[in-house]
C-alpha cells in the first residue's frame, strides 16, 4: 500500500495540472483528506473524470449547505477510494436563485442516490441526470426545498396529502405502446418483502423482471432538518432513531463527528468500551438480519426465531450496560454514558459477555446445520442477485454487499477509528457477489466480532474514567466535523458544519442502506420475481435509516 | 381378540337404528325417509368427531411449532390454549367481508365454499376402520384423485376472480404446481395398485394385513409423501402463497369467513392426504393384537406430525426449482419404484 502522503500529493498535483486555474487546493483539517475548491462549477464532470483516473472509485456523499447571506449553495462532493483512507473533497458554490450544476451520474453511477437527495431537499438541479425526480418528497412537490434555511415548515400543510393517496402510479404511467405481454407490478409500500416502507416498481415479462425502480420516502422524518433546531447533546436521541437495528453504531458515528468538530479528547478506556458496544451491536444487527433473511427465503419458522432468541441475550447485555433495549443514547460527547454511572461497569458484566459469546458460537454451528447444510438454501441464494467486483464499487455499494462482491474494504481496517488498529481481526469476503456470499460475509463478520470483543475485554484498561466532562455551554463549535464508521450495513458517515452556536448549522447523514438499496435498479434487472425477497433481504434494508 | 371400538361402534349403530325406528313409528313417517335420515345422523356424528379432531390438529400444530421455536405458543384461551382456534373462527366469522373494486363478485363468493367442499368430499372414500366407511366402490382410488384434480381449477378461479395482480400470479403458480405434482403422485400410486391388485381403498388396506406397503416399496412411499406435501401447498412447497414474495398468493384478496374457508380447506386437505397415505402405505387400521380404528387415527396423526415437522424446518424453493424437482427427481424415482415392484412382485407377494 502506498503511503497516504504520496497519494495526497499526487492527487493535488494531478488535479491542479489538469484543471489549471479552475481549482485551488484547500487545506483541510484532516491531513489525510485532500480538498479542492472548484471555482467554475460547470467543470465538475472534468474533476470527476480526473479523480476516477486517480483511483477515487466512489462518491460517498454530496452535501448541500445553504448560505442565504452569501446567496449561494455550497456543494461538498466527497470521494473515497478502496485501497486507502485518503478522501478527495470538492467544494463548489452555485447561486441560490439559479442552482444548476452538471450531473456526474452518467460518469459515476454511485452519485445517483446522493444527487437525487440534494435535488429533493436542497433544490439543486443536476443537468443531464437520467432520472431526476423527488425521492423523499411527493413526486409532484413544488412547495420549496425543505433543507433551505428560509423554508417555512407550515408550507407542508398546503400539500394535498389526502388527495394524492390514490395516485401512486402517476409518476410511472404505463405507456400505451407497451407490448401486451409486459406488465407493471408495484411491490410495497406495505409488503412483507420490503422490511419497512418502501416501494419497488417492477416491469415484468412473465416471471422475469425487465426493469426495477426503487421508490423511497414513505416515512421520511426530516431528522437532518430537525437536528438544526436542537443542540449537539440533544441530537444524540435522533441518531438512535436512525436505525432500530443498530442504534449504538449511529450514536457512535454522530458523536465521533461532533467530537471532531469540537476537538474533544476522549479517555482511553472509553474508546475501548465503545468498541465493545459497537461490536455487540453489530452482532445484534446481523442476527436481526439473519432472521429476516431466512423469512425471505421462506421459513418463517425455525431460522426465523432462533437468531432472534440469541439476539435477545445480546440485547440483555446492552440493557445491563445502557438501561434500555433498542434506543440507547448511551455513547455521549466525551465518552460513554451519564457522568454518575460512567465508571460503574461491573466486572461481572465482562464475564457475562464472554459467556454469552461462548454460547453464541455453539448456536452459530446450529444455524449452519439448518442453512449451510441444506440444499434448498443453496438453491435459493447461489447465483441470485449478482453484483460483482468492480461493478459493485462503481454502483456505490459498501459494507457486506461490497465485501460479498469480493472487495476487501472495511472502514475498520482502511481508516481505523476507536481501537480497531490495536485488535486483530480479518475481513471476510465473498467471491461471486450473490446473496449467498452476502450471507457468508455477515455470518463470518459475527464470528470476527466475537473475537474482537474477547480481545478488547482482555486488553482494555481495567481502571479509568469513561467520560471527560464537557460542560454544556462549551458545546459550541465552528468549522467542520466528519466521521466515518463501519456500520453493520455499510459505510456510515456524518458531516457536520458548525457556525459557532450550540446547534449544528448543517448535519448530513450518509445512510449506507440508501446507497445499497439504490443498487436494486441494477441488481434486479433480469432477476426472477420469486427472487425479489431474497435479493432485497440480502442487502439488509433498514428503512428508518433511508427515510431519515 | 375383538376390537373394542368396533364393538362400541356397532352398539351405537344398533341404538341409532332403534331410536330412529321408534321416532318413525311415533310420527308415522314414510318408509323411504328412513335411509336418508339414518345417513344424516351418521354424518352429523362423524362431522362432530371430525371437527373436534381438526381443532385438535390445528392446536397440535401450534403447540408443536411453539415447542420447536422455544416458545410457549397458545396458552390463554381454555386449557392449554385449546379453545384459541374456536376464538379464531369466531373472529373470522364476524370480520368484514371486503371485495376488490373490480372483482368478479359472483365467483369471488362462489369459490371459497366450493373449494372447501371439494377438499372435504374425498373423506367419504376413506376407510377408517374395519367396516367404518361411508362409501366403498371398486374404483374409489380413481375417484379420490379425480376429485383432487378439481382443486387446481378452483384455485385458478379464486385468483382470477380477485382481478388483482398478486393473486393472479399466485393462482398461476398454484395451477403449475398442482399439475406437476400429480404425475409423481399417480406414478407412485401404481406400485400400490399393482401389489394390491385392486383400485379399492378397502382392498388395498386389507392387502397390507401382514406387511405395510411403506416397507415393501419405501421409494414409492417417499415420493407419495413429498408429492402430497406439494399438493397441500404447505411449507416448504408453499410457492403459490409465498409470504415474502406475493403476500399470500391467490388468497390475498379474500377476507373474513372466505379466508376462514380457505384456511379450513388447508386442514381438510392435510387430513385427507394424511388419511390417504395411512390407508395406502401404512396399513390402515391394522396393528398389533386386533385391527382397530384406533391404529388408523394414531397413524394419521403421526403422518400429520411428520408434515408439520417438514413444514417448520426447510426453506422454500423457487417455482421453477420446484417444478424441476417434480420432473427430474420425483418422476424418475416413481418410475424406478414401479420397475422394482414389477420385477420383485413374485417375492413381495410372498410377504403379503
Amino acid at each position: 500500500m502506498r503511503k497516504t502522503d504520496d497519494i495526497v500529493n499526487i492527487t493535488r498535483e494531478k488535479l491542479v495540472s489538469a484543471l489549471g486555474n479552475d481549482v485551488e487546493p484547500v487545506e483541510l483539517k484532516w491531513p489525510n483528506y485532500v480538498g479542492f475548491r472548484l471555482l467554475t462549477p460547470r467543470r465538475i464532470t472534468d474533476v470527476v473524470k480526473e479523480l476516477k483516473k486517480l483511483g477515487y472509485a466512489q462518491v460517498t456523499l454530496i452535501t448541500g449547505i445553504d448560505k442565504p447571506q452569501e446567496g449561494v449553495i455550497e456543494l461538498v462532493y466527497k470521494f473515497n477510494r478502496m485501497d486507502s483512507l485518503v478522501m478527495a473533497w470538492i467544494y463548489t458554490q452555485i447561486p441560490r436563485d439559479d442552482p444548476k450544476i452538471p450531473s456526474i451520474t452518467p460518469i459515476c453511477k454511485s452519485a445517483n442516490p446522493h444527487e437525487l437527495e440534494v435535488y429533493d431537499l436542497m433544490g439543486v438541479i443536476f443537468e443531464g441526470h437520467p432520472d431526476l425526480r423527488h425521492v423523499f418528497l411527493p413526486w409532484d412537490w413544488d412547495l420549496g426545498s425543505p433543507l433551505r434555511k428560509d423554508w417555512d415548515p407550515s408550507l407542508a400543510k398546503e400539500y394535498p396529502w389526502w388527495e394524492r393517496t390514490r395516485e401512486f402510479y402517476d409518476p410511472f404511467v404505463i405507456p400505451e405502446t407497451e407490448a401486451d405481454d409486459i406488465y407493471y407490478l408495484s411491490i410495497g409500500p406495505q409488503h412483507p418483502a420490503v422490511h419497512g416502507s418502501f416501494r419497488l416498481i417492477l416491469k415484468l415479462r412473465g416471471d422475469t423482471i425487465l426493469e426495477a425502480w426503487p421508490d423511497f420516502g414513505w416515512v421520511h422524518r426530516g431528522i437532518e432538518k430537525l437536528a438544526e433546531s436542537k443542540n449537539y447533546e440533544q441530537n444524540i436521541v435522533y441518531t438512535d432513531r436512525l436505525c432500530y437495528g443498530s442504534a449504538i453504531t449511529w450514536n457512535l458515528t454522530y458523536v465521533l463527528a461532533i467530537e471532531d468538530l469540537l476537538g474533544i479528547e476522549v479517555p482511553e478506556r472509553a474508546q475501548w468500551f465503545r468498541a465493545i458496544l459497537a461490536e455487540i451491536q453489530r452482532i445484534i444487527s446481523h442476527l436481526l438480519w439473519l432472521a429476516a433473511f431466512s423469512g425471505d427465503i421462506g421459513t418463517y419458522h425455525s431460522m426465523f426465531l432462533y437468531p432472534l432468541r440469541e439476539r435477545e441475550k445480546f440485547l440483555d447485555l446492552l440493557e445491563k450496560a445502557c438501561g434500555s433495549r433498542l434506543t440507547y443514547s448511551y455513547i455521549r460527547i466525551g465518552g460513554v454514558g451519564i457522568f454518575k454511572h460512567a465508571e460503574d461497569i461491573p466486572e461481572t458484566w465482562f464475564e457475562e459477555t464472554k459467556e454469552t459469546i461462548k454460547d453464541f458460537r455453539k448456536r452459530l454451528e446450529e444455524y449452519m446445520d439448518i442453512t449451510y447444510a441444506n440444499e434448498t438454501f443453496w438453491m435459493r441464494t447461489k447465483g441470485v442477485g449478482i453484483l460483482k467486483g468492480k461493478a459493485a464499487v462503481e454502483a456505490g455499494a459498501t459494507g457486506p454487499v461490497l465485501r460479498g462482491a469480493g472487495i476487501k474494504y472495511d472502514i475498520r481496517k482502511v481508516a481505523p477509528y476507536l481501537v480497531y488498529d490495536q485488535v486483530d481481526f480479518e475481513i471476510p469476503t465473498g467471491k461471486n457477489g450473490d446473496a449467498f456470499d452476502r450471507w457468508w460475509v455477515r455470518i463470518n463478520e459475527m464470528i470476527q466480532s466475537t473475537h474482537i470483543i474477547e480481545q478488547i475485554i482482555d486488553e482494555m484498561p481495567k481502571q479509568g474514567p469513561l467520560r471527560t466532562k464537557v460542560p454544556l455551554p462549551k458545546l459550541r463549535g465552528k468549522g467542520e466535523g466528519f466521521s466515518r464508521t463501519e456500520d453493520p450495513r455499510g459505510e456510515a458517515s456524518i458531516y457536520v458544519v458548525g457556525d459557532g452556536s450550540d446547534k449544528p448549522y448543517r448535519l448530513h447523514i450518509r445512510s449506507p442502506t440508501y446507497a445499497n438499496l439504490s443498487l436494486l435498479h441494477y441488481i434486479l434487472r433480469h432477476a426472477k420475481l420469486a427472487d425479489i425477497a431474497v435479493i432485497i433481504g440480502s442487502l439488509d434494508p433498514c428503512m428508518a435509516e433511508v427515510d431519515r | 381378540m375383538q376390537d373394542p371400538i368396533t364393538m362400541i361402534a356397532s352398539e351405537i349403530n344398533k341404538q341409532i337404528e332403534m331410536i330412529l325406528g321408534y321416532i318413525f313409528g311415533l310420527l308415522g313417517l314414510p318408509e323411504w325417509l328412513y335411509f336418508p335420515a339414518y345417513v344424516l345422523v351418521l354424518i352429523i356424528i362423524f362431522f362432530l368427531l371430525f371437527t373436534v379432531d381438526l381443532l385438535f390438529i390445528v392446536w397440535m400444530e401450534r403447540k408443536l411449532i411453539g415447542r420447536i421455536h422455544h416458545r410457549r405458543s397458545v396458552t390463554e384461551t381454555g386449557p392449554f390454549g385449546f379453545f384459541q382456534n374456536i376464538a379464531d373462527v369466531v373472529k373470522l366469522l364476524i370480520k368484514e367481508d371486503i371485495y376488490p373494486e373490480k372483482a368478479d363478485r359472483f365467483m369471488h363468493n362462489l369459490v371459497p365454499p366450493l373449494l372447501a367442499a371439494t377438499a372435504l368430499i374425498p373423506v367419504v372414500l376413506i376407510p377408517f376402520g374395519p367396516g367404518i366407511w361411508f362409501l366403498r366402490m371398486n374404483t374409489s382410488v380413481v375417484l379420490f384423485f379425480a376429485i383432487a384434480t378439481l382443486v387446481p381449477g378452483l384455485v385458478l378461479l379464486a385468483g382470477w376472480a380477485s382481478n388483482s395482480k398478486l393473486p393472479a400470479i399466485g393462482a398461476f403458480r398454484a395451477g403449475l404446481q398442482l399439475i406437476s405434482y400429480e404425475l409423481p403422485l399417480g406414478l407412485s400410486l401404481l406400485g400400490v395398485v399393482l401389489l394390491a391388485g385392486s383400485l379399492d381403498f378397502v382392498s388395498i388396506v386389507e392387502a397390507q394385513k401382514n406387511i405395510w406397503f411403506a416397507l415393501v416399496q419405501p421409494i414409492g412411499a417417499f415420493v407419495f409423501f413429498v408429492a402430497s406435501i406439494m399438493e397441500l401447498e404447505r411449507a416448504p412447497f408453499d410457492v403459490p402463497e409465498a409470504e415474502g414474495e406475493i403476500i399470500v398468493g391467490w388468497r390475498t384478496e379474500y377476507s373474513g369467513i372466505k379466508f376462514g374457508l380457505f384456511y379450513g380447506t388447508e386442514y381438510f386437505k392435510l387430513f385427507v392426504s394424511a388419511a390417504a397415505f395411512t390407508a395406502l402405505y401404512l396399513g390402515g387400521w391394522y396393528g398389533p393384537f386386533f385391527p382397530s380404528v384406533i391404529y388408523f387415527v394414531l397413524k394419521l396423526h403421526l403422518v400429520i406430525i411428520m408434515m408439520i415437522w417438514v413444514r417448520i424446518t426447510f426453506f422454500r424453493p423457487r417455482p421453477d426449482q420446484l417444478i424441476r424437482i417434480a420432473y427430474t427427481k420425483l418422476i424418475p424415482l416413481a418410475i424406478l419404484n414401479l420397475f422394482l415392484v414389477v420385477i420383485l412382485a413374485p417375492y413381495i407377494s410372498y410377504l403379503l
